[in-house]
């Protein structure tokens, strides 16, 4: 960590503040949140419901604003994050670590007002988990950052459902087991098509530290107990058909794209098509797979 | 994102009237961003005490 920001001599924008909280990656916890809180067995009145996704997304803000107040040096490195308001130099630090702690401490006292101890709970766990564990402890320590990392990023269904039924059950579980072994696969595709931005900023990205080969096979292999997951709550009682059918079609297509990754041997200039067709086809299979538990809930 | 909304600072440095205004208007700006964040959360609250009062009836 340094002060990687040039000097700031104006008061940070309001736009910079918005982000700050990653409001692209903030889509993705704000939609699985809502179907895990949708796919629950037990309703929540709408105004409570909004109020807890509503949680969930300041929650991530805050996370997200901690995250770059951590890694301003690391941001201003890389070419994809050199233009976020800390290494662009429009906002200074301390605004940003200020920012973060009372975000994050104004979405659990709203959580625990409004909704319930058990969500609060879940929710801090994965605001310190992102902040402390991923971005503090192990993202620049370790190539399986992401792994136990995107534990971080696993939890907003646990917290959508926490919130509708008050406590942690079976299916939240796996929700949270999917997403969280959704991340290697999701993460390392990405790391195989901007690798050197990663080797330039010194991020231990799997595919820096133990080169492509062992990426893809790593892909390849996580995978299957993904799919698997994604499977399971047919079987297992869960969900029904409509969920069932479309996670094991989107699973079979996820599967497909990760072995043609797995088995390929990038060329020197390669435009790496299959790798970043498995990164946006990872995005929309998270999706179509939690749209999916959430229609065969609600219509079924 | 919202990275792009945001220009960058201009090369040439500004005269400290122009610069006082600026940071005026950004102060201005973001109080009002503020404003309406605070009357949002005021109506929230309304409507989340309202709810919890209904629910307690209803349980």
């Amino acid at each position: 960590m340094s002060t990687a920001s040039a000097t700031v001599s104006l008061p940070a924008d309001w736009r910079d503040f918005l982000a700050l909280t990653k409001p692209r990656v903030m889509t993705l916890v704000v939609f699985t949140g809502l179907c895990g809180m949708l796919a629950a067995p037990v309703p929540i009145h709408p105004i409570l419901g909004f109020t807890a996704i509503l949680c969930i997304a300041l929650g991530a803000g805050a996370a997200g604003a901690l995250n770059q107040w951590y890694e301003a040096d690391l941001d201003a490195k890389m070419k994809r994050t050199a233009k976020r308001p800390l290494p662009a130099g429009r906002m200074d630090r301390q605004s940003a670590l200020h920012f973060g702690v009372g975000l994050a401490g104004f979405s659990l006292a709203l959580m625990y007002f409004a909704i319930n101890l058990a969500a609060t709970l879940i929710l801090a766990a994965s605001i310190l988990f992102y902040v402390f564990v991923y971005t503090i402890w192990l993202k620049r320590r370790t190539p399986q950052n992401i792994v136990i990392g995107g534990a971080a990023g696993a939890f907003p269904p646990m917290i959508g459902w926490a919130a509708a039924t008050g406590d942690v059950s079976t299916m939240s579980v796996l929700l949270f087991a999917l997403i969280f072994l959704w991340t290697p696969p999701h993460f390392w595709a990405l790391a195989l098509f901007v690798k050197t931005d990663y080797a330039n900023a010194g991020v231990p990205m799997l595919p820096v530290v133990a080169g492509e080969r062992t990426t893809r096979i790593q892909i390849g292999l996580y995978t299957i107990p993904m799919i698997l997951c994604a499977a399971a709550p047919w079987p297992l009682g869960f969900a029904g058909a409509i969920y069932g059918i479309t996670a094991a079609v989107m699973s079979g297509l996820f599967l497909a794209m990760a072995v043609q990754v797995a088995i390929r041997r990038s060329e020197p200039e390669d435009a790496m098509v299959p790798e970043k067709r498995l990164f946006k086809f990872s995005i929309l299979y998270l999706f179509v797979v939690f749209g999916a538990l959430v229609i065969d809930r609600w219509f079924a | 994102m919202t990275d792009d909304l945001i220009q960058p600072s201009p090369t040439n440095p500004a005269t400290p009237i122009e610069e006082a205004e600026l940071i005026r208007s950004r102060q201005r700006s973001r109080a009002v961003v503020m404003a309406v964040l605070l009357g949002l959360f005021v109506v929230l609250v309304f409507a989340i005490s309202i709810v919890k009062i209904q629910l307690g009836h209803a349980g």
